[in-house]
């Protein structure tokens, strides 16, 4: 079960996540983007790739992370359900990243991503736990 | 937070300004549907958008409204070209989303008992869903001519005729698009979907018009009574939606540079006279104008379906376009402001232009009439056909409504829709509808949307644009 959970927002797909630690919370970010697209229990890790991401503070580079990964998806074909974070710092993210093509006959995309928006995006800590909200446009 | 909201009469609700507002803003609705709007965060969106640099009289939103990101959905700004700015989330990431519609010699009687015939041939013959490539791939130099040309590089190669340029919005074609400005990303992301309708809210529709409000405008729009329209709706698709993305990115930190205060990052903007201002007024003229390609080859591709399903000549059948506007751009137009004539960057973000009968904008074929509004309902209700007017040059920089608006978000339209079956519902309607995608029938039911009926009756009660014609659903086709 993939720890993300949908907030309401009228024409998109607004999403919390939560993790115990900053890159956890990248990995949670990660992992809902594609489970959202085509459900991360169908992609099997079958090669890897490293994704890089950079952005002024830590809410614009989840953002970008996102975006990298979304077109690794979009312009690459690529489905991953594995994220192992090399590099973490304020300002940028080196992650291994596994998993498969998307093919037909395997894959079903169930929901078309077209963009991660930096709309109400917030990065907050509770306590012992990171959380953020995005805005997915679809 | 709650937005203010001073009523001014029965379609004007005024936000006044305060704090960081530069204009009031401005907000077209009634009162039933002011209740929607103020659920959730569209009026804060619309004082958000009048806090920007430049911006001219009001942030204006339409009755078809609802929270969107950066700008609302239905959002309309005007920007000075000396001191604004102009915004890609006052554009969106479909770049010259927007919708076309044709008509046709046939009536209900003869296309009703084929049509699920009709629509399975549509269906086969274009591709929709998410993702979807189409037959066309271009390799750079061609798709590069796409992104100058627009509809035109379609008419080049036979997919359409020169009539079909006059009745398009800018004869299909941006003027000022430059390919240098548009990433590699989204090159490869629109060289295989040009002729693609997508996924989402996209679709194709065949209609027929049940009724007429002006004899004199729906006679020029070649409409009439039971007469089959078709209604395209699409995009720009993954061209469309990298370039806004791209620019999102470097907009951000040119607003950082300029000391321009953003109440929202997705607000992300330039001055226009800057470079990156400029330049991404360039890439989305390319979006803009692969939109038109895009809406142009699909309309050939449905001229040729209708051809075969009903075994007709071209003569016989009359499949011409009407009009085809766009409702997701920015443009450099000429309004007068203050009594000044002047040159200005409107947005329209979910909002469709409207200009009246002899403004040098509309096209010859219809300078006498106006120039043809499209305004899609959703599957199960109806559309309308509205012509632009004097009032919505003078209040709305010549801008009126484009659709019925969503009231409830894809996941409570889902929930909504559990233990249904839309499909049989609609077709209980007599409305035959194939799909793509797994939730974008519930996603996209009727429920989910605001009557078109009554976002219509306050533009057309606002003075924003006139009712021409009502048409009904026969068969659709979702992405």
């Amino acid at each position: 079960m993939t720890p993300y959970r949908f907030l309401d927002h009228t024409a998109d797909l607004r999403i919390e996540v939560e993790a115990d630690t900053l890159a956890g919370l990248f990995v949670e970010g990660a992992a809902a983007l594609f489970d959202i697209t085509a459900g991360i229990e169908s992609v099997r890790i079958r090669e890897f790739r490293e994704v890089r991401a950079s952005g002024d503070d830590a809410g614009e580079l989840f953002v970008d992370w996102l975006r990298e990964l979304l077109y690794c998806f979009t312009g690459e074909g690529m489905l991953f359900s594995r994220f192992e974070i090399m590099v973490l710092s304020e300002t940028e993210i080196l992650a291994r990243c596994g998993g498969e093509p998307f093919i037909g006959r395997r894959h079903e995309v169930k929901c078309e991503i077209k963009a991660v928006t930096y709309h109400g995006l917030e990065i907050t800590r509770c306590g012992e736990k990171f959380r953020a909200s995005v805005v997915f446009d679809i | 937070m709650t937005i203010p909201l001073k009523q001014i009469d029965a379609y004007r609700w005024e936000i006044p300004r305060t704090g960081k507002m530069r204009v009031p803003g401005l907000i077209f609705t009634d009162r039933e549907m002011l209740e929607d709007i103020q659920q959730d965060q569209g009026p804060t969106q619309v004082a958000n958008v009048a806090t920007l640099p430049g911006i001219i009289k009001h942030s204006m939103a339409m009755p078809d409204m609802h929270w969107g990101y950066g700008f609302p959905i239905g959002g309309v700004a005007a920007f000075d070209l000396d001191e604004g700015v102009v915004s890609p989330g006052g554009v969106g990431y479909d770049i010259n989303c927007g919708c076309r519609l044709m008509r046709t010699e046939l009536t209900a009687d003869r296309v009703q008992p084929n049509i699920e015939k009709l629509v399975t041939a549509l269906f086969g013959s274009i591709p929709s869903g998410v993702g979807s490539s189409g037959s066309i791939r271009l390799n750079q130099k061609e798709q590069k001519a796409v992104l100058v040309k627009g509809a035109r590089w379609a008419v080049e190669r036979s997919m359409g005729t020169e009539d079909d340029l006059m009745r398009t919005e800018d004869y299909g074609r941006m003027e000022g698009a430059d390919p240098g400005v548009v990433s590699d990303r989204a090159l490869v992301r629109g060289r295989d979907q040009l002729g693609t309708l997508g996924s989402g809210n996209h679709f194709i529709e065949v209609a027929v018009t049940e009724e007429i409000y002006d004899e004199t405008a729906a006679r020029a729009f070649g409409l009439f009574t039971g007469g089959v329209v078709v209604f395209i709706h699409s995009g720009s698709r993954g061209l469309g939606y990298q370039i806004c993305d791209d620019f999102l990115k470097v907009l951000g930190k040119v607003a950082a540079r300029e000391g321009i205060e953003i109440p929202d990052r997705q607000l992300a903007c330039a001055p226009l006279k800057s470079r990156e201002g400029r330049d991404y007024l360039a890439g989305m003229a390319c979006a803009a104008n692969y939109a038109w390609a895009n809406r142009q080859i699909m309309m050939h591709w449905t001229r040729e379906v209708f051809l075969r399903v009903f075994e007709a000549s071209p003569a016989a059948l009359k499949m011409s376009l009407v009009y085809d506007v766009c409702h997701n751009i920015a443009k450099i137009e000429r309004h007068e402001v203050d009594g000044k004539t002047r040159d200005i960057c409107v947005h329209r973000k979910g909002a469709t232009r409207s200009l009246p009968a002899g403004h040098p904008l509309v096209g010859e074929v219809y300078r006498s009439i106006g120039q043809p509004i499209l305004i899609p309902g959703d599957m199960g209700t109806g559309s309308y056909v509205l012509v632009g007017t004097e009032g919505a040059l003078k209040e709305t920089f010549g801008s009126t409504c484009h659709g019925a608006g969503r009231v409830l978000s894809r996941t409570a339209a889902v929930k909504a829709a559990r233990g249904r079956s839309i499909r049989n519902e609609l077709l209980g309607r007599g409305i035959f509808v194939m799909t793509g995608g797994r939730d974008s029938l519930a996603e996209e039911m009727p429920d989910a949307y605001k009557d078109v009926d009554r976002v219509v009756e306050v533009v057309h009660g606002a003075g924003l644009s006139r009712k021409v014609a009502r048409t009904r659903p026969l068969g659709v086709i979702k992405g």
